[in-house]
């Protein structure tokens, strides 16, 4: 597998999440930060050391593998210990180590037991302790959620975060579950086609994606290719359904570009924005708080909104392919950049 | 509407079990299958002068006494048991690193190599018993013989036992490979294990149950083995089964009985072990794990992997 790219450099933040759709390349990423593939250019630097030719057990990074890799025929306490055994640490330290681990990860009372005495969450929890008992200088941690079921998600999430911001370890993760790396990260770096596309804080990853596979990765956008993008005093993109709207010059550069939109900024019925449009209902999904709503602009083309509150009524009252109007303010508008490689493009 | 449901229900295919008529069928290939062992463990127990004979003169333990009397006898045992220990031995870590480089690596003409490797298995037994005399007599030819101390002089027969039962051992541990996760090794590795260390606290402890039952089955197959043994051994080197057929051929008595039954068991013994530890997912776990725990009813988990 090649992986076109490397994140050139990973400006130290506590909690890093690579994000990306499966077969992108972030796992290969990982392993080679944990040393297990090579890369074919390029160098793997830790802290400001060279470690690209150094084989994995001689890396200051430890990794939270899958499938957790417990090993089967050891202890919990054991399993604890084995990194420490092999650096040739003395048994008394080892053993006030494993004691500390235990603690950090809550699994005290299970040192005697063996894996499959375990629950998959506690099995987790081991191999975190495992991990972190040596003191990496980063922790690796592969999809380290995915095994589990739903709600011991959640809780594990919280978990990690409190548990990072304890130890001072920074955390590497790999996801290709958005709302994960959301809850966790303190930065996301968007990774698709072996390719970086953008690194940032959720909030501004959100609010300022900087092309259209960000903004459709991250969230749900609706998106409006333009017929025609003209600079002049202003950044002027006319669409077929959307008409002439200007924007400011500095909004993005190149010529292509595509508009986008997020649900909750479309208003239903309500002509606040000055961004209009008219379409029918289609389906309306209730979530409780909120509604998702299919709006029908022509066959074949639907825009997605977000609605809470009064909203949520009203349209759950109306009948399925009555007229609506739709608006929303221009400054919310995401002016995007697509994606100049065609090669890099997200597979149909 | 709701049909009463008076009517006996018509039995499946699998429910053969519960129909009389197959359960009698199945009872009568049961006896069919193992009546002579049952007869001939109770006739050594049979106070008569002649094996063959079917006329219970009362019970007595004295054949298995003149059994273990026998020197001859006591010694083609002793043979036996060298040459499986021996040849298992070998056999078993002959096997282990087949497998392990049929699991590991991929190299040229590797489906060749493999179909070799389990070629043993198919022959017929008379057919390596032929071609391994004939390559032992074209040795001595060369003057190449086994020295005469034991239990150097059984060199020949302990070669042609690891030839014949390696195969069996070596299927019985690749099975078990193929069930390794190999995210397990590079957690090792990522703890800071070099690879010999990988192998040495991971591999071979994941191993353990297949070597185990490997070894007990080439054992097995070593200990009791006939064709081969008789195209390969001499005079001086006589096994168990081989001798039990030379005294078969001048009459059966009830010491021959006594002495199979003792064969039985121990085989049946073997067998049993090495199933036990083929079902169970570690050796070195079921040393290690708490009964208490199970008593008080702790949910076990299965494997992650």
């Amino acid at each position: 597998m090649t992986c076109r790219w490397i994140l050139k450099k990973v400006n130290s933040s506590p909690f890093l999440v690579l994000l990306g759709p499966s077969g992108c390349g972030k796992t290969t990423l990982l392993r080679m930060v944990s040393g297990f593939e090579t890369p074919t250019s390029g160098q793997v630097m830790i802290g400001s050391e060279d470690m690209t030719g150094t084989p994995p057990n001689k890396r200051p990074v430890n990794m939270v593998f899958q499938s957790y890799a417990v090993f089967p025929h050891m202890t919990v306490a054991k399993n604890i210990a084995y990194g420490l055994k092999m650096e040739g640490i003395a048994a008394a330290e080892i053993k006030t180590r494993v004691a500390e681990a235990l603690d950090l990860v809550k699994l005290s009372q299970f040192a005697s037991r063996m894996p499959d005495q375990l629950s998959s969450g506690q099995r987790q929890r081991v191999a975190l302790a495992r991990a972190l008992v040596k003191k990496p200088r980063v922790l690796l941690l592969d999809e380290p959620l995915s095994a589990l079921d739903a709600k011991l998600r959640d809780t594990m999430r919280l978990e990690l975060v409190k548990l990072q911001q304890t130890i001072g370890v920074s955390f590497i993760m790999v996801t290709h579950d958005q709302d994960e790396a959301m809850a966790v990260a303190d930065r996301i770096a968007v990774v698709d086609n072996g390719r970086l596309r953008q690194i940032a804080s959720p909030e501004d990853l959100y609010r300022q994606p900087k092309d259209a596979f960000v903004a459709g990765f991250i969230g749900k956008a609706n998106f409006f290719e333009p017929i025609s993008v003209e600079r002049g005093d202003l950044l002027k993109v006319t669409t077929s359904e959307l008409g002439e709207l200007s924007f400011s010059l500095d909004a993005a550069g190149g010529d292509n570009l595509t508009l986008a939109i997020r649900p909750e900024k479309l208003r239903l019925d309500e002509e606040i924005g000055d961004v209009r449009l008219i379409a029918r209902l289609g389906d309306v999904a209730f979530q409780g708080e909120r509604s998702n709503v299919e709006l029908i602009l022509s066959p074949g083309r639907t825009l997605l909104a977000a609605v809470h509150g009064d909203a949520v009524k009203r349209v759950g009252e109306m009948e399925e392919g009555a007229e609506i109007s739709v608006s929303w303010m221009r400054e919310d508008m995401l002016v995007l950049r697509r994606d100049e490689d065609p090669n890099s493009l997200p597979q149909a | 509407m709701n049909r009463p449901s008076t009517r006996k229900e018509k039995l499946g295919p699998f429910d053969c079990a519960r129909k009389s008529s197959m359960r009698l069928r199945f009872f009568a290939a049961f006896l069919f299958l193992y009546a002579p062992i049952i007869v001939l463990v109770v006739f050594s127990f049979n106070n008569s002068r002649r094996g063959g004979n079917v006329v219970w003169r009362g019970f007595t333990t004295k054949y298995y006494k003149k059994a273990l009397g026998n020197d001859s006898l006591v010694e083609a045992f002793t043979n036996s048991i060298a040459i499986a220990v021996i040849s298992t031995l070998f056999a078993t870590i002959l096997a282990a690193l087949t497998a392990l480089v049929l699991w590991r690596f991929r190299f040229p003409l590797k489906p060749l190599y493999e179909g070799t490797v389990a070629l043993p298995i198919v022959i017929p037994e008379i057919c390596m018993g032929v071609s391994l005399a004939v390559f032992f007599s074209q040795l001595a030819k060369w003057g190449v013989t086994p020295p005469k101390t034991w239990p150097l002089n059984l060199t020949n027969i302990i070669i042609a036992h690891i030839t014949f039962s390696f195969p069996f051992a070596a299927m019985v541990i690749r099975t078990r490979l193929q069930n390794f996760n190999p995210e397990i090794a590079e957690a090792a590795r990522d703890l800071g294990a070099t690879e010999f260390q990988v192998f040495r606290d991971i591999l071979i402890p994941h191993m353990i149950p297949s070597l185990v039952a490997g070894a007990l089955l080439s054992f097995t197959l070593s200990f009791d083995d006939f064709v081969i043994t008789f195209f390969t051994s001499g005079p001086d080197t006589v096994t168990f089964p081989v001798k039990v057929y030379s005294m078969v051929r001048f009459s059966v008595t009830p010491e021959i009985n006594a002495a199979s039954t003792i064969l039985i068991l121990m085989t049946l013994a073997l067998t049993f072990i090495a199933i036990r530890l083929q079902n169970q997912r570690s050796l070195l776990h079921e040393r290690h794990s708490f009964p208490s725990l199970r008593h008080k009813g702790v949910r076990r988990y299965h494997g992650c992997e």
